[in-house]
Order: structure tokens, then sequence, then C-alpha cells
């Protein structure tokens, strides 16, 4: 089939691409853009590990075409951090013992962003039955949901602070050696 | 070197500044920012990607296999199919060395045929053009069907009377098995490909001894590791004949050696790759690794292999659906007096089934005089099974400790005292003959006794159950290097994937010994070609085994530090000591680790810190679950409402990890016990080959998971600490089927416990 034209926007940056119109976002990010911190788990949109961002609502890549984002603004896990400042949710999901193997974290950190955005103070419940659609093997879940807590209570979270990825606590040389 | 390095006192560990604390996975910030690279993530130039045509029929005869039509569709490479096995050391029942079927369909799923194409349309496109004529053959898929004279049998290509039966993985999960004693029993039984029995003492004669006497058959159903990331290898077999293995793994070095051995190659020409793993929990050991490897060979470019979720849970190995008939008898006062059990394990089409370990770990919690186990690993046509964590523990806790619980209430003795009273401590004897070293049965059970849980007011159609359960761990070759840098920081390299955090405690360990803060030291897994010898990470076994060798590699790198320090500084070695990363003397000079890092490199040459260890045996790890469940009386469900897990932990390199692994545990106990099962029909093929019908449990379904660590140091490991990751998953499922049947009042015999099951559990004695 003829290749189609898309023009969009993916984690702030220009992209213009030819994809066969069948290509899925989650392939169209991976291979062609080589953004592959976004997870293919299940491809039947059951697990939530392929989570992206289409103009600020969560959505399944797996089960989005790539031609559906054009014109649209795409953020991939690759585009949360800022400046490499993580974001309150990676931060606190890191500080809160959340990840394991990992490969699910992208997909609860794109749903958990989108979801504490639009509803700031859930309670427990909301807060778990707002990722259910994401599915993590390793955690039990616990860690990450008091994590997110942790977030929706404001608490400070030491990753969020500049240098906080980079500096390293050398000792300062003695005088007089 | 002494194997005791190290016993903390309660001083010691208050002086410990870096482990024993609850710090945060190192990795933590690429896992949450996508930079962690897993299998699939990685591609090369020319790469290709494979799709496997896999058998629709449970069991069969391949008549016909032409795959001429395939090869020259545009796109594709390169088509194998069990012809490209010729030349190969292939072992019949060997399940990874018969990567694709030649004349024997055993199961739905299995491949048949691989093409490599430029792309994953045309690899997809060109399956439905291999030609296959299949001559359907009956299969058995029932354990207990198998064993029966008359039912169908499963017969390997290729195999003989008296094949030898590959066990080297087994061991690597549970090394506390030592020498099984196998003793053949019936070796003409039907479809029967191992076999095991203990016995200690006159079981009748318990029996006759007993005021109470509890018997049943409980029936656990297959179910999948479900790690997130579905099995992946990309495999490149060079101009130079080496072959480049990029999947994602627990044991680089196991699937060299089995490639090597395969491929009958050196293993200077088999480099492998562990990228990070998306979880595995026992199923990835290089089962799926030869396809890539024998399309590379034949398109000479790199090859793709990546399961869909689909095929993982069809044609991956899953964990054993399990019979267990058990039966026990106490004293009124408490004591129990004999246990019978009979374990029938359903290993699929292929050997390998935790059969052996799970018999034995029928005896594993409690002091027993007097029992007799069995055990029956059955083939069957459905895909083999694999390790799952703590492999075919879980399966026996259901019954043990289903009838241990039910026997505790007829008695009219509180089910954890009843346990207490008879749990098993050091010295005792497993059913395997091994003598335990300290152990935390006792310790993990008292936890449990003495949490509020256990005074929760019940509410209607709720009800309460606990159990226990231990798995011996394994114990393998370690050895690791210490680098130290011209900057001031450290590098510990070792070639164990980062399963669990491990990592994260291996860090720690070398920053406590070295005397820097944690975040100057990182950690690097590097391949098989370029890291030292390492064990799998299995069997719970990397903090327990490469947990020495790392603490040597630091105690080496640092006692060279000191030396170079010594000498600068113009005092004797023993009167250094460091702090924070300076070393500093009593003459009040001090240096930092920097500047001697740097000045070696300027002089006496690079620090290089090298650490060896061989554990001279497992250290068993026992958890402790109790649950509260609400039962919904019209349909069946039942919910989670608070559970709690305790686990001897030995000494808690890092307790956030540890809870971490017992919440993981947990839950995935939980889903055995709640609503995980492989579904087949009657043809055999899986039902439910997807997440949507393949219910794992969600965020949603479940409350918080409460954690009590207690430590029971075990004196062969690093500080104290034994094996974390297995031992939590072992007691949940049966202590959630303990409290469903003390909601509903009858007893739960078949797994999971699903609504319709409670239902009917409730309705009609179990009976549709």
């Amino acid at each position: 089939m003829a290749r189609q034209a898309i023009k969009l926007k993916v984690n702030g940056q220009n992209v213009e691409a030819e994809v066969e119109p069948a290509k899925l976002l989650l392939d169209f990010v991976r291979d062609d853009l080589g953004l592959t911190g976004t997870k293919e788990g299940c491809g039947t949109g059951d697990c939530g590990a392929c989570t992206v961002h289409l103009n600020g609502r969560p959505v399944h890549s797996c089960l989005t075409l790539a031609v559906e984002a054009d014109g649209a603004e795409v953020t991939t896990v690759e585009g949360i951090a800022q400046d490499g400042v993580l974001n309150a949710v990676q931060a606190a999901i890191v500080e809160y013992g959340g990840t394991q193997c990992g490969f699910c974290i992208p997909g609860f950190v794109m749903m958990a962003t989108a979801f504490l955005r639009d509803h700031p103070k859930p309670t427990e419940d909301e807060l778990r039955m707002g990722i259910a659609g994401n599915l993590c093997r390793c955690t039990g879940y616990d860690k990450i949901v008091r994590g997110l807590q942790a977030v929706v209570d404001g608490k400070e979270l030491a990753l969020t602070k500049p240098g906080a990825l980079t500096d390293i606590p050398l000792p300062p040389e003695p005088e007089g050696e | 070197m002494s194997e005791v390095l190290d016993r903390p006192s309660v001083r010691q560990k208050a002086s410990y500044k870096v482990i024993g604390k609850p710090l945060p996975r190192i990795d933590g910030v690429e896992k949450v920012t996508g930079a962690a690279k897993f299998a699939a993530d990685y591609s090369l130039p020319g790469m290709l990607i494979a799709k496997v045509l896999r058998s629709p029929h449970a069991h069969a005869r391949i008549t016909r296999l032409d795959v001429s039509k395939a090869a020259a569709y545009p796109g594709v490479v390169a088509v194998v199919t069990g012809e490209d096995l010729e030349g190969i050391e292939r072992e019949p029942t060997s399940r990874m060395q018969n990567a694709l079927a030649r004349t024997q369909v055993l199961f739905a799923g299995q491949p048949i045929a691989a093409v490599a194409a430029t792309t994953r349309e045309a690899a997809e496109e060109a399956l439905p053009l291999i030609e296959v004529e299949y001559e359907v053959l009956p299969p058995v898929l029932d354990p207990l069907e198998a064993m029966k004279p008359g039912s169908p049998t499963i017969k390997h290509e290729g195999s003989e009377a008296g094949v030898h039966i590959d066990r080297s993985e087994e061991k690597i999960h549970a090394a506390g098995a030592g020498e099984l004693e196998e003793e053949d029993v019936e070796a003409e039984t039907n479809n029967v490909s191992s076999q095991v029995h203990f016995k200690r003492g006159d079981v009748e004669a318990g029996f006759r001894q007993a005021d109470a006497i509890v018997e049943g058959r409980w029936i656990s159903s297959s179910v999948h590791q479900s790690y997130m990331e579905p099995h992946a290898t990309l495999a490149y077999w060079d101009a130079s004949g080496t072959v480049n293995i990029w999947t994602s793994t627990q044991a680089q070095f196991n699937v060299r050696d089995s490639i090597a051995r395969m491929f009958h190659l050196p293993i200077s020409k088999v480099r492998v790759v562990g990228t990070e793993i998306g979880g595995g929990f026992g199923a990835k050991f290089g089962v799926m690794a030869p396809i890539a490897v024998l399309l590379s060979r034949k398109a000479k470019r790199p090859v793709k292999h990546v399961l869909t979720r689909s095929e993982d849970l069809i044609g991956a190995t899953p964990a054993p659906y399990t019979v267990i008939d058990v039966k026990v008898g106490a004293t009124k006062t408490g004591k129990i007096t004999a246990l019978k059990a009979r374990v029938v394990m359903d290993t699929g089409a292929f050997p390998g089934a935790p059969m052996s370990i799970g018999t034995i770990l029928c005896g594993g919690s409690y002091k027993l005089e007097n029992f007799e186990l069995d055990g029956y690993e059955v083939l069957t046509n459905k895909a083999s099974v694999g390790a799952y964590r703590a492999p075919g523990a879980p399966n026996v806790a259901f019954g043990i400790e289903g009838a241990i619980e039910q026997l505790a209430k007829k008695i009219g003795m509180s089910p954890i005292e009843f346990r207490l009273r008879n749990a098993i401590e050091e010295g005792d004897k497993w059913p395997n003959g091994n003598a335990l070293p300290a152990v935390g049965c006792r310790a993990v059970l008292e936890a449990i006794r003495n949490h509020p849980i256990m005074s929760d007011k019940l509410g209607p159609n709720e009800g309460r159950g606990v159990a226990v359960g231990a798995w011996p761990g394994g114990a393998g070759a370690a050895s690791a290097y210490c680098r130290a840098n011209p900057d001031g920081t450290f590098q510990v390299i070792t070639g164990t994937i980062n399963l669990t955090g491990s990592t994260t405690a291996l860090a720690q360990i070398a920053a406590e010994e070295l005397g820097v803060p944690m975040a100057l030291v990182s950690v690097v897994t590097g391949d098989t070609s370029e890291s030292p010898h390492s064990p799998a990470a299995g069997g719970s076994q990397i903090t327990y085994t490469m947990g020495h060798a790392v603490q040597r590699a630091a105690i080496d790198c640092r006692e060279k530090m000191l030396a170079l320090a010594a000498r600068r500084l113009e005092v004797d070695k023993s009167q250094l000591r460091i702090e924070d990363g300076v070393v500093k003397a009593s003459n009040d000079k001090a240096v930092t680790y920097k500047r001697l890092a740097d000045q070696a490199l300027q002089s006496t040459g690079p620090v290089v810190g090298e650490g060896s260890h061989r554990p001279g045996r497992p250290f068993p790890g026992f958890a402790a679950t109790a649950a509260i469940v609400h039962v919904d009386p019209d349909t069946g469900a039942a919910r989670i409402k608070r559970i709690v897990t305790a686990q001897d932990a030995g000494f808690a390199i890092n307790p956030m990890a540890v809870e971490g692994q017992m919440q993981g545990g947990t839950v995935q106990g939980a889903g055995m016990a709640l609503t995980e099962e492989l579904v087949y029909n009657q043809d055999g093929r899986v039902a439910n080959p997807g997440l949507l019908d393949y219910r794992l449990l969600t965020c949603g379904d479940l409350p918080m998971i409460e954690t009590v660590i207690v430590e029971v140091p075990a004196e062969a490991g690093p500080y104290g600490a034994r094996i974390i990751g297995e031992p939590p998953i072992v007691p949940p499922g049966a202590a959630i089927g303990n409290a469903i049947a003390d909601a509903i009042g009858k007893p739960i015999y078949h797994f999971p416990a699903t609504p319709e099951r409670v239902f009917y559990a409730v309705h009609s004695n179990g009976k549709r």
C-alpha cells in the first residue's frame, strides 16, 4: 500500500515521515525514531507498557496507528524528564522503590503522569483504579502506589532537584597532605 | 579464606554505613526515563526479523513439510526447519536442543519452521506459504490419564530407553535438593519421565497414633510466569565464526554454555550479552535462543526474534499443573504423627518439571517422624514447563498447607500454634536427608502470630488463613572485580544479570567495604566474554553467592589502596582508617582515594580487586503469610482485604529491595490462588492466550502488601544474608486458599479459586 506522509511533534521536536498506513504508532516511535523506551508487552492493549501521550492523552501506542498521530503532539517516556531533571512521578517511583525489572515502568510513568495531572488529589482507591490498566509483574504494585501517593501528598523528592542525576559526592581533598 | 567472613552482631549491624539501609535501586533512573535497553531494543545493520510457524495440533506426525514458497517470498532471506538441526548436539528430551520439530509434534504451539526476512511484515506473510501436512494423533492432556496404561504415549524424536535427562538447570534453582535420591518404583508406568520416593519411619503406625486425620486432593493449574517482557533474542553469527547473542536471560553464562555445546563451538566463540531483563521468574535460561542462532547461521546476517505475548503464553515454558494427594494425622496435643503425599506434576511434552524438589518440600516445613512421599513427573501434550519462582513449591503448599490448616481446626488448635508446635529447626532433616542449618521457619511463624492481622475482627463473609513455606536456593560459583577509578569512584564488574535489583545490594556491599558513599560505586554487568564468571540469577542466589565475591573484591581493592596510602603517608597500614573515601593516618595525615588511584596509574599500576567464591551449601529461606479475604456470597468472588508476608532474610542488605521481593512474590502467589490459569481446550490448545483472558492481578484488585522482615543469620551468607527472591511466593497462595475456606466454611481444593469454583464449593461441595 502507498505510504502516507505524516507531520507531527514528538517530544517537542518536529518529525516528518512517510509510513505504511498499517504501521502502529508503537513501531513508529521504536523502530523509525529509535525511541525504545516505549515497550510492547502484549500488543493487544491489555498491559499498558506501550502507553504514550497523544495530544496529552494517554493512549496504547500498540492500538494506535502512526497515521492517527498526523498533526498531533506525541510524548514518549523519553520526553518526560526535562533538562536532565525527572518529573515527580519518575522521581517518586525510583525513590519509593517502585522499579524492579522496569519493563512496565515507562507505561506507568506515562499513565500516572497523565492521571495525576487530571486528578491531582485521588484517594488510594481512585489512584489504584486510575493505573489499573497497567500491569506490573514484579512489585505487587505496593511501592508504585506509595510513590504516587507521595506525589499526591506533595512530599519532597530529591531526584527532582537539578543536578540530582549527575552530581557525585566526592570527598574534599584534605589539607596539608 | 574462611567461609564465615562475617556474622554480624547487633553492634556490628549498627555500625554499618551502607548495608542494611533501604536505598533506592541504582538503576532506577534508567528505568523511569526509558534509557534501560532490553533485548528487543537492540538492532544491528542488516538485521532480519524472525517469525515462527507453530503447530496448531497438540499431537501429530508431520507427513510433509515444504518451505520452498516461503523461501522464495520477497524479503525472505532464510527459512529453517528441523532439518537444520542436523549435526547439532541433541538429547531427545531436551526442549532447547529440539528447537524445531522434525517428524513429531508434541504440543500445540511447537515450532515447525522459522523465517527470517527483511521486515516483520514479510516474515509474517511468508509463514502461511509454508506447506505442512499433519497426521493428527489423539493428545493426552491430563497427567492422571496420561499415567494410565493405554493412554497415548509421548515419544521424543530419536529417544530410546534409558536416555539421559538433562537436569542441570533444575540444580541451579534448587541446589539444596542436593543429590536427589531417585528410586524407580514402577519404572514402566506410562508417560512417567521421572519418579521419586522418600520415606522415613512408619506412616501406618503414625496414622494409628493420630487423633485426627485429614485427607484430600489439591489441584493447582498451570500458570505462566508472565514476565512483562516476552522472550527476545538478537543473534549474529558473524564472519569470524563467533556467535553473538543479545538476549533476555537470567543466566548468560548458561546460555553461552548451552549454545556452545549445541553447535559444537568453543566457548570463546560464543558471546552472550545478557541485556536488561523484563522479568524472568525462572523461565529465561535460553530456551528460545536457538531459533535466532539457526536463522543467523543460515542467513549470515543478524536475526532478531521477539515472541508476541500470545506466542509466549502458548509456546514458552509455563509452570506445571500439579495434583497433590495429602493425608496427614496429628494428636490432640498438636503433634504431627504421619504424612503421606503423592505429587503428580504435569511436565508437558519434555521433562524438566520441579517434581523432585516439590516432593521434598512436602516435608519442608515440619518435623516429621513418619512420612511417605511419592513424586511423579508426567509427560503430556502441552508446552513443556519451566521454572517459576520457587518452582513446584507453591503447588505443593496448596495441598500441604491446606491440609495442615484443616487438621489444626479439627483438633481445635489455632493453625499458627499448630504450625509452631511442629516447625522445622536447625539440625532437622528434610525428606531427602539434608540436615538444615539455622533456618527461620519458627521466626517467620512467630512474626505472623504477633502481627495485628491475626487479631483483626472479621466482618461478614470474611475469613483468615495462614501458611508457611520454604525454598532451598542455589549456590553457584561467583567472581567479581572491583576497579579503582582515577576520579575517586569505583566500578564493580560482574557477569550476573540484574534480575531483582541485586546490583544495588552489590554496590552497597562494595561501598561498605571500601568505606565510601554508595554514590561513588557503580556496578557494571559485562557480557560473557568480558566479565568474570558469574552464576545464574536464579535460585535466589545472587546476593548470597555474588555478595561474597564482591565483598572479597572490594576488600582486595581496599587493601591495595591502603598499601599505597601507607607508603605515601609513611605509616604502617594498621595505623590507617577510612572515613567517607578519605584514608586517614594516626599521624593526622590523610589522602583521598582519588589521589591514590591517580597515583597508582602513574606508579605501581592500576588498582583492581578480585573476589571469587563458591558457597559450600545453599541456605534455605522461609516465609509465612497471613491473609484476610472477603468472599461475595452471590458470585463467589474472593478479594484480599489484608495480607502480610513475613520472611527470614538472614540479614537484609537492602530492606527496601527485600520488601519489594516479598511484595512481588506475595502477589504472584495471590495470582496463582485467585485468577491465573492457562486453560487448555480438549484439543490441547491454550484457550486464553492473551493478557485479557489470562488474568493477572492488577493494582485495582489489591490492597497494600504488608511485610515483616526477620533476620536469622545465614552463616554462609555475606553478613548473614540469605536467599530472598523465591520464598515469598511459596505461602501466599495457600494462605489465601485457607482464608477463602475459612470464609465459606468449606475447603477449596482447586486453584485458582475463581468465582465459579468458590461458588460451587459453597453450593455443591465443589461439584458442578
